[in-house]
Protein backbone atom coordinates (compact mmCIF):
# COMPACT_ATOMS: atom_id res chain seq x y z
CA UNK A 1 0.00 0.00 0.00
CA UNK A 2 1.23 3.49 -0.86
CA UNK A 3 -0.91 5.28 1.74
CA UNK A 4 -3.23 6.78 -0.87
CA UNK A 5 -6.96 6.26 -0.43
CA UNK A 6 -9.43 6.17 -3.28
CA UNK A 7 -13.15 6.63 -2.78
CA UNK A 8 -15.66 5.63 -5.46
CA UNK A 9 -19.09 7.25 -5.26
CA UNK A 10 -21.66 5.43 -7.37
CA UNK A 11 -24.26 7.94 -8.55
CA UNK A 12 -26.73 5.51 -10.06
CA UNK A 13 -30.13 4.63 -8.56
CA UNK A 14 -29.38 1.03 -9.49
CA UNK A 15 -26.42 0.89 -7.11
CA UNK A 16 -24.33 -2.27 -7.45
CA UNK A 17 -26.53 -3.47 -10.32
CA UNK A 18 -25.52 -0.52 -12.49
CA UNK A 19 -23.13 0.03 -15.37
CA UNK A 20 -21.68 2.89 -13.31
CA UNK A 21 -20.77 0.47 -10.52
CA UNK A 22 -19.36 -2.04 -12.97
CA UNK A 23 -17.05 0.57 -14.55
CA UNK A 24 -16.11 2.25 -11.27
CA UNK A 25 -15.50 -0.99 -9.48
CA UNK A 26 -13.18 -2.21 -12.21
CA UNK A 27 -11.19 1.00 -12.07
CA UNK A 28 -11.04 0.67 -8.30
CA UNK A 29 -9.65 -2.85 -8.47
CA UNK A 30 -6.96 -1.62 -10.88
CA UNK A 31 -6.04 1.13 -8.42
CA UNK A 32 -5.88 -1.39 -5.59
CA UNK A 33 -3.39 -3.38 -7.68
CA UNK A 34 -1.36 -0.15 -7.85
CA UNK A 35 -1.18 0.10 -4.07
CA UNK A 36 -4.17 2.27 -3.19
CA UNK A 37 -6.64 1.56 -0.39
CA UNK A 38 -10.14 1.42 -1.87
CA UNK A 39 -13.65 2.18 -0.68
CA UNK A 40 -17.00 2.31 -2.49
CA UNK A 41 -20.15 4.12 -1.38
CA UNK A 42 -23.50 4.48 -3.14
CA UNK A 43 -24.81 8.04 -3.32
CA UNK A 44 -28.57 7.51 -3.20
CA UNK A 45 -28.94 5.90 0.29
CA UNK A 46 -26.94 8.71 1.90
CA UNK A 47 -29.43 11.33 0.74
CA UNK A 48 -32.22 9.71 2.74
CA UNK A 49 -30.13 9.06 5.85
CA UNK A 50 -28.15 11.84 7.53
CA UNK A 51 -25.93 9.36 9.39
CA UNK A 52 -24.91 7.75 6.09
CA UNK A 53 -24.44 11.21 4.62
CA UNK A 54 -22.03 12.22 7.38
CA UNK A 55 -20.08 8.98 6.90
CA UNK A 56 -19.90 9.66 3.18
CA UNK A 57 -18.74 13.24 3.71
CA UNK A 58 -16.09 12.05 6.16
CA UNK A 59 -14.91 9.52 3.58
CA UNK A 60 -14.67 12.33 1.00
CA UNK A 61 -12.58 14.35 3.46
CA UNK A 62 -10.26 11.41 4.02
CA UNK A 63 -9.64 10.29 0.44
CA UNK A 64 -6.70 11.19 -1.76
CA UNK A 65 -8.58 10.42 -4.98
CA UNK A 66 -12.35 10.81 -5.38
CA UNK A 67 -14.00 9.02 -8.31
CA UNK A 68 -17.57 9.75 -9.38
CA UNK A 69 -19.24 7.10 -11.54
CA UNK A 70 -22.70 7.95 -12.80
CA UNK A 71 -25.19 7.54 -15.65
CA UNK A 72 -26.15 10.42 -17.87
CA UNK A 73 -29.62 11.73 -17.05
CA UNK A 74 -31.05 14.39 -19.36
CA UNK A 75 -27.62 15.48 -20.61
CA UNK A 76 -26.06 15.80 -17.16
CA UNK A 77 -25.75 14.31 -13.68
CA UNK A 78 -28.74 12.70 -11.91
CA UNK A 79 -30.44 15.08 -9.45
CA UNK A 80 -29.40 13.20 -6.27
CA UNK A 81 -25.75 13.36 -7.30
CA UNK A 82 -26.01 17.13 -7.84
CA UNK A 83 -27.51 17.42 -4.33
CA UNK A 84 -24.55 15.52 -2.92
CA UNK A 85 -22.01 17.64 -4.80
CA UNK A 86 -23.63 20.77 -3.34
CA UNK A 87 -23.28 19.29 0.17
CA UNK A 88 -19.62 18.55 -0.49
CA UNK A 89 -18.95 22.11 -1.69
CA UNK A 90 -20.83 23.56 1.28
CA UNK A 91 -18.78 21.44 3.70
CA UNK A 92 -15.46 22.38 2.14
CA UNK A 93 -16.13 26.12 1.88
CA UNK A 94 -13.80 28.15 4.02
CA UNK A 95 -11.56 25.18 4.75
CA UNK A 96 -7.87 25.40 4.08
CA UNK A 97 -6.89 24.28 0.60
CA UNK A 98 -6.09 20.60 0.28
CA UNK A 99 -4.18 20.47 -2.98
CA UNK A 100 -3.31 16.82 -2.48
CA UNK A 101 -6.90 15.76 -3.17
CA UNK A 102 -7.71 14.91 -6.76
CA UNK A 103 -10.89 13.99 -8.61
CA UNK A 104 -11.80 11.92 -11.65
CA UNK A 105 -15.11 10.67 -13.04
CA UNK A 106 -16.72 8.16 -15.37
CA UNK A 107 -20.00 8.97 -17.08
CA UNK A 108 -21.87 6.50 -19.24
CA UNK A 109 -24.89 6.94 -21.48
CA UNK A 110 -27.14 4.67 -23.51
CA UNK A 111 -26.62 6.63 -26.71
CA UNK A 112 -23.89 5.39 -29.02
CA UNK A 113 -22.14 8.78 -29.17
CA UNK A 114 -20.18 10.28 -26.30
CA UNK A 115 -20.99 13.83 -27.46
CA UNK A 116 -24.09 13.53 -25.25
CA UNK A 117 -21.80 13.41 -22.19
CA UNK A 118 -19.88 16.64 -22.83
CA UNK A 119 -21.97 18.85 -20.57
CA UNK A 120 -21.68 16.32 -17.74
CA UNK A 121 -17.89 16.26 -18.18
CA UNK A 122 -17.79 20.05 -17.92
CA UNK A 123 -20.09 20.09 -14.88
CA UNK A 124 -17.84 17.63 -13.05
CA UNK A 125 -14.82 19.79 -13.90
CA UNK A 126 -16.51 22.86 -12.47
CA UNK A 127 -17.52 20.95 -9.34
CA UNK A 128 -13.86 20.00 -8.85
CA UNK A 129 -12.86 23.66 -9.06
CA UNK A 130 -15.55 24.78 -6.61
CA UNK A 131 -14.88 21.94 -4.17
CA UNK A 132 -11.12 22.48 -4.30
CA UNK A 133 -10.13 19.19 -5.93
CA UNK A 134 -7.53 19.02 -8.67
CA UNK A 135 -9.41 17.65 -11.69
CA UNK A 136 -7.76 14.74 -13.46
CA UNK A 137 -10.40 14.09 -16.11
CA UNK A 138 -13.71 12.47 -16.87
CA UNK A 139 -14.03 9.35 -19.01
CA UNK A 140 -17.20 9.20 -21.10
CA UNK A 141 -18.66 6.03 -22.54
CA UNK A 142 -21.50 5.64 -24.98
CA UNK A 143 -23.35 2.36 -25.64
CA UNK A 144 -23.66 1.82 -21.89
CA UNK A 145 -26.24 -0.87 -22.55
CA UNK A 146 -23.51 -3.05 -24.05
CA UNK A 147 -21.43 -2.89 -20.87
CA UNK A 148 -24.15 -4.10 -18.54
CA UNK A 149 -23.47 -5.12 -14.99
CA UNK A 150 -20.62 -7.51 -15.56
CA UNK A 151 -17.21 -8.19 -14.12
CA UNK A 152 -14.97 -6.23 -16.45
CA UNK A 153 -11.87 -8.09 -15.26
CA UNK A 154 -13.11 -11.05 -17.27
CA UNK A 155 -14.55 -9.03 -20.12
CA UNK A 156 -13.03 -8.50 -23.53
CA UNK A 157 -14.73 -8.56 -26.89
CA UNK A 158 -16.72 -5.48 -27.68
CA UNK A 159 -15.58 -3.58 -24.58
CA UNK A 160 -11.87 -4.24 -25.02
CA UNK A 161 -11.12 -0.57 -25.79
CA UNK A 162 -12.90 0.53 -22.61
CA UNK A 163 -11.12 -2.07 -20.47
CA UNK A 164 -7.80 -0.93 -21.94
CA UNK A 165 -8.67 2.74 -21.34
CA UNK A 166 -9.53 2.03 -17.69
CA UNK A 167 -6.17 0.29 -17.22
CA UNK A 168 -4.33 3.23 -18.76
CA UNK A 169 -6.38 5.70 -16.72
CA UNK A 170 -5.49 3.77 -13.55
CA UNK A 171 -1.77 4.32 -14.23
CA UNK A 172 -2.29 8.08 -14.43
CA UNK A 173 -4.69 8.29 -11.49
CA UNK A 174 -2.40 6.24 -9.25
CA UNK A 175 0.30 8.82 -9.97
CA UNK A 176 -2.19 11.73 -9.44
CA UNK A 177 -1.63 12.75 -13.05
CA UNK A 178 -4.21 14.07 -15.50
CA UNK A 179 -5.80 11.47 -17.77
CA UNK A 180 -4.55 12.24 -21.30
CA UNK A 181 -7.03 13.06 -24.06
CA UNK A 182 -5.98 9.91 -25.94
CA UNK A 183 -7.16 7.73 -23.04
CA UNK A 184 -10.48 9.60 -22.82
CA UNK A 185 -10.85 9.11 -26.58
CA UNK A 186 -10.12 5.38 -26.26
CA UNK A 187 -12.77 5.00 -23.54
CA UNK A 188 -15.30 6.66 -25.82
CA UNK A 189 -14.53 4.51 -28.82
CA UNK A 190 -17.59 2.82 -30.34
CA UNK A 191 -17.97 -0.77 -29.13
CA UNK A 192 -19.70 -1.78 -32.34
CA UNK A 193 -21.12 -0.10 -35.45
CA UNK A 194 -23.73 2.45 -34.49
CA UNK A 195 -26.40 0.90 -36.73
CA UNK A 196 -25.92 -2.47 -35.06
CA UNK A 197 -26.09 -1.03 -31.52
CA UNK A 198 -29.24 0.94 -32.37
CA UNK A 199 -30.83 -2.14 -33.92
CA UNK A 200 -29.97 -4.26 -30.88
CA UNK A 201 -31.26 -1.58 -28.49
CA UNK A 202 -34.58 -1.25 -30.35
CA UNK A 203 -34.90 -5.04 -30.37
CA UNK A 204 -34.21 -5.10 -26.64
CA UNK A 205 -37.02 -2.63 -25.90
CA UNK A 206 -39.43 -4.62 -28.09
CA UNK A 207 -38.45 -7.84 -26.35
CA UNK A 208 -38.98 -6.30 -22.90
CA UNK A 209 -42.35 -4.91 -23.97
CA UNK A 210 -43.40 -8.32 -25.34
CA UNK A 211 -42.45 -9.91 -22.03
CA UNK A 212 -44.63 -7.32 -20.24
CA UNK A 213 -47.43 -7.79 -22.78
CA UNK A 214 -47.43 -4.15 -23.85
CA UNK A 215 -45.99 -4.50 -27.36
CA UNK A 216 -48.93 -2.68 -28.91
CA UNK A 217 -48.84 0.09 -26.31
CA UNK A 218 -45.21 1.12 -26.75
CA UNK A 219 -46.15 4.36 -28.52
CA UNK A 220 -49.17 5.15 -26.34
CA UNK A 221 -49.82 8.79 -25.49
CA UNK A 222 -51.59 8.61 -22.16
CA UNK A 223 -51.68 12.39 -21.71
CA UNK A 224 -52.62 13.35 -25.26
CA UNK A 225 -55.45 15.85 -25.43
CA UNK A 226 -55.79 16.06 -21.69
CA UNK A 227 -56.55 19.39 -20.17
CA UNK A 228 -54.55 18.75 -17.04
CA UNK A 229 -55.39 19.31 -13.44
CA UNK B 1 -50.95 28.65 -26.68
CA UNK B 2 -49.93 26.65 -23.66
CA UNK B 3 -46.83 26.90 -21.54
CA UNK B 4 -45.40 24.85 -18.72
CA UNK B 5 -43.19 26.72 -16.28
CA UNK B 6 -40.85 24.57 -14.19
CA UNK B 7 -39.81 26.92 -11.43
CA UNK B 8 -36.65 25.60 -9.85
CA UNK B 9 -36.10 28.35 -7.30
CA UNK B 10 -34.75 27.06 -3.98
CA UNK B 11 -37.19 26.56 -1.11
CA UNK B 12 -38.10 29.25 1.40
CA UNK B 13 -37.18 32.24 -0.75
CA UNK B 14 -33.48 31.60 -0.11
CA UNK B 15 -32.51 33.00 -3.48
CA UNK B 16 -34.01 36.47 -4.07
CA UNK B 17 -32.62 36.70 -7.62
CA UNK B 18 -34.29 33.43 -8.58
CA UNK B 19 -37.55 34.66 -7.08
CA UNK B 20 -37.31 37.92 -9.04
CA UNK B 21 -36.64 36.00 -12.25
CA UNK B 22 -39.61 33.68 -11.58
CA UNK B 23 -41.91 36.65 -11.04
CA UNK B 24 -40.67 38.28 -14.25
CA UNK B 25 -41.23 35.10 -16.28
CA UNK B 26 -44.81 34.86 -15.01
CA UNK B 27 -45.41 38.52 -15.89
CA UNK B 28 -44.01 38.02 -19.40
CA UNK B 29 -46.04 34.87 -20.00
CA UNK B 30 -49.25 36.49 -18.80
CA UNK B 31 -48.56 39.57 -20.93
CA UNK B 32 -48.26 37.26 -23.91
CA UNK B 33 -51.62 35.63 -23.07
CA UNK B 34 -50.03 32.24 -22.54
CA UNK B 35 -52.05 29.68 -20.65
CA UNK B 36 -49.47 28.83 -18.03
CA UNK B 37 -49.18 25.83 -15.78
CA UNK B 38 -46.51 26.71 -13.26
CA UNK B 39 -44.88 24.28 -10.88
CA UNK B 40 -42.94 25.48 -7.82
CA UNK B 41 -40.68 22.44 -7.74
CA UNK B 42 -38.91 23.03 -4.42
CA UNK B 43 -42.15 22.43 -2.53
CA UNK B 44 -43.10 19.32 -4.46
CA UNK B 45 -42.41 15.76 -3.44
CA UNK B 46 -40.78 14.43 -6.60
CA UNK B 47 -38.81 11.29 -5.92
CA UNK B 48 -35.65 10.43 -7.86
CA UNK B 49 -35.91 8.47 -11.10
CA UNK B 50 -35.06 4.81 -10.45
CA UNK B 51 -33.73 4.16 -13.94
CA UNK B 52 -36.11 1.19 -14.22
CA UNK B 53 -37.45 2.09 -17.70
CA UNK B 54 -40.92 0.91 -16.68
CA UNK B 55 -42.25 4.07 -18.32
CA UNK B 56 -41.01 2.65 -21.62
CA UNK B 57 -41.63 -1.08 -21.41
CA UNK B 58 -44.16 -1.77 -18.63
CA UNK B 59 -46.54 1.19 -18.51
CA UNK B 60 -45.59 3.10 -21.69
CA UNK B 61 -45.73 6.85 -21.14
CA UNK B 62 -46.53 6.57 -17.43
CA UNK B 63 -44.02 6.69 -14.59
CA UNK B 64 -44.62 3.96 -12.00
CA UNK B 65 -43.42 6.17 -9.14
CA UNK B 66 -46.45 7.79 -7.62
CA UNK B 67 -45.81 11.09 -5.91
CA UNK B 68 -47.52 14.42 -5.71
CA UNK B 69 -46.15 16.14 -8.72
CA UNK B 70 -45.08 14.06 -11.62
CA UNK B 71 -48.33 13.26 -13.40
CA UNK B 72 -49.46 16.91 -13.60
CA UNK B 73 -46.03 17.83 -14.95
CA UNK B 74 -46.10 15.11 -17.63
CA UNK B 75 -49.62 16.13 -18.59
CA UNK B 76 -48.70 19.81 -18.90
CA UNK B 77 -45.47 18.97 -20.78
CA UNK B 78 -47.35 16.82 -23.31
CA UNK B 79 -49.59 19.67 -24.37
CA UNK B 80 -47.14 22.57 -24.01
CA UNK B 81 -46.11 24.81 -26.88
CA UNK B 82 -43.51 26.42 -24.65
CA UNK B 83 -41.40 24.77 -21.98
CA UNK B 84 -40.01 27.38 -19.59
CA UNK B 85 -37.44 26.36 -16.99
CA UNK B 86 -35.79 28.39 -14.26
CA UNK B 87 -32.84 27.32 -12.15
CA UNK B 88 -29.89 28.65 -10.22
CA UNK B 89 -26.88 27.72 -12.36
CA UNK B 90 -25.14 24.96 -10.42
CA UNK B 91 -21.67 23.88 -11.57
CA UNK B 92 -22.81 25.16 -14.97
CA UNK B 93 -25.85 22.88 -14.91
CA UNK B 94 -29.24 22.77 -13.24
CA UNK B 95 -29.88 22.76 -9.51
CA UNK B 96 -31.53 19.68 -7.94
CA UNK B 97 -34.96 21.35 -7.71
CA UNK B 98 -35.33 21.53 -11.50
CA UNK B 99 -33.26 18.45 -12.22
CA UNK B 100 -35.38 16.13 -10.07
CA UNK B 101 -38.37 16.98 -12.29
CA UNK B 102 -36.43 16.65 -15.54
CA UNK B 103 -35.02 13.26 -14.53
CA UNK B 104 -38.61 12.02 -14.31
CA UNK B 105 -39.63 13.40 -17.70
CA UNK B 106 -38.42 10.47 -19.81
CA UNK B 107 -41.95 9.04 -20.21
CA UNK B 108 -42.45 11.82 -22.81
CA UNK B 109 -39.85 10.08 -24.97
CA UNK B 110 -40.12 6.90 -26.98
CA UNK B 111 -37.53 4.21 -26.18
CA UNK B 112 -36.56 3.79 -29.82
CA UNK B 113 -33.69 5.56 -31.53
CA UNK B 114 -33.74 8.08 -34.36
CA UNK B 115 -31.06 10.17 -36.06
CA UNK B 116 -31.02 13.93 -35.61
CA UNK B 117 -28.22 16.19 -36.82
CA UNK B 118 -25.98 13.14 -37.18
CA UNK B 119 -26.58 11.97 -33.61
CA UNK B 120 -28.80 9.36 -32.02
CA UNK B 121 -31.81 10.62 -30.06
CA UNK B 122 -35.16 9.38 -28.83
CA UNK B 123 -38.32 10.45 -30.69
CA UNK B 124 -40.85 12.54 -28.81
CA UNK B 125 -43.92 10.66 -27.60
CA UNK B 126 -45.94 13.85 -28.08
CA UNK B 127 -44.44 15.46 -31.20
CA UNK B 128 -45.27 19.14 -31.39
CA UNK B 129 -43.62 22.32 -32.55
CA UNK B 130 -42.31 23.54 -29.21
CA UNK B 131 -39.97 26.18 -27.91
CA UNK B 132 -37.73 26.09 -24.92
CA UNK B 133 -36.97 28.98 -22.61
CA UNK B 134 -34.24 28.33 -20.06
CA UNK B 135 -33.37 30.92 -17.46
CA UNK B 136 -30.38 30.57 -15.22
CA UNK B 137 -29.44 32.74 -12.27
CA UNK B 138 -25.97 33.29 -10.89
CA UNK B 139 -25.01 34.99 -7.63
CA UNK B 140 -22.22 36.70 -9.53
CA UNK B 141 -21.12 36.75 -13.14
CA UNK B 142 -19.18 33.62 -14.08
CA UNK B 143 -18.35 33.16 -17.76
CA UNK B 144 -17.33 29.49 -17.36
CA UNK B 145 -20.59 28.51 -15.63
CA UNK B 146 -22.66 30.51 -18.09
CA UNK B 147 -21.10 28.95 -21.17
CA UNK B 148 -21.56 25.41 -19.81
CA UNK B 149 -25.18 26.29 -19.00
CA UNK B 150 -25.83 27.63 -22.49
CA UNK B 151 -24.35 24.52 -24.11
CA UNK B 152 -26.38 22.29 -21.80
CA UNK B 153 -29.62 24.04 -22.76
CA UNK B 154 -28.64 23.52 -26.42
CA UNK B 155 -28.20 19.79 -25.76
CA UNK B 156 -31.60 19.66 -24.03
CA UNK B 157 -33.20 21.45 -26.98
CA UNK B 158 -31.77 18.83 -29.34
CA UNK B 159 -33.04 16.01 -27.15
CA UNK B 160 -36.48 17.63 -27.08
CA UNK B 161 -36.65 17.23 -30.85
CA UNK B 162 -34.33 20.01 -31.98
CA UNK B 163 -36.63 22.71 -30.63
CA UNK B 164 -35.74 26.37 -30.80
CA UNK B 165 -34.21 27.46 -27.51
CA UNK B 166 -33.81 30.81 -25.81
CA UNK B 167 -31.30 30.93 -22.96
CA UNK B 168 -31.05 33.84 -20.56
CA UNK B 169 -28.72 34.17 -17.61
CA UNK B 170 -29.20 36.81 -14.93
CA UNK B 171 -26.44 37.51 -12.47
CA UNK B 172 -25.77 39.60 -9.39
CA UNK B 173 -28.24 42.14 -8.09
CA UNK B 174 -30.14 42.82 -11.31
CA UNK B 175 -33.52 44.34 -10.49
CA UNK B 176 -36.95 42.90 -11.21
CA UNK B 177 -37.65 45.79 -13.58
CA UNK B 178 -34.48 45.06 -15.57
CA UNK B 179 -35.28 41.36 -15.81
CA UNK B 180 -38.82 42.19 -16.96
CA UNK B 181 -37.42 44.59 -19.53
CA UNK B 182 -35.10 41.92 -20.94
CA UNK B 183 -37.85 39.33 -21.06
CA UNK B 184 -40.26 41.73 -22.71
CA UNK B 185 -37.71 42.34 -25.45
CA UNK B 186 -37.38 38.63 -26.19
CA UNK B 187 -38.85 37.77 -29.61
CA UNK B 188 -40.06 34.51 -28.05
CA UNK B 189 -42.86 36.32 -26.26
CA UNK B 190 -43.81 38.42 -29.26
CA UNK B 191 -43.66 35.91 -32.09
CA UNK B 192 -45.49 32.95 -30.61
CA UNK B 193 -48.12 34.44 -28.40
CA UNK B 194 -51.56 34.74 -30.02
Amino acid sequence: MNGKKVLLLVGSPRGTASVSHSLGNHLLSLLEERGMAIKTLPVYPSLADEKKMLELLAAVDACSLLILAFPLYVDQLPAPLISLLLRIVERRQGRPATPAQVLAAIVNCGFPETVHCRSAQEIVRLFAVQANFRFLGCLALGMGGAVGNRDLAKAGGVIRHQVKALAQAADYLAASREIPAAVIELAGKAMMPRWFYNLAADWGWKRAARKNRVSRQLNERPYDGETGT
Amino acid sequence: MKAIFLKGSPAGGQDPLSNRAAAAVMTALKAGSWQVKAFALAGMNIKPCRGCFSCWVKTPGICIIKDDGQEPILRAWAEADLIAMLTPVTFGGYAPELKKALDRIIPVLSPFFMQLRGETHHPQRYPRSRRLLAIGTLKQEDADSESIFRRLVGRNALNMGDVQATTLVFAGDISLADIEKQLAAEPLFKEVAP
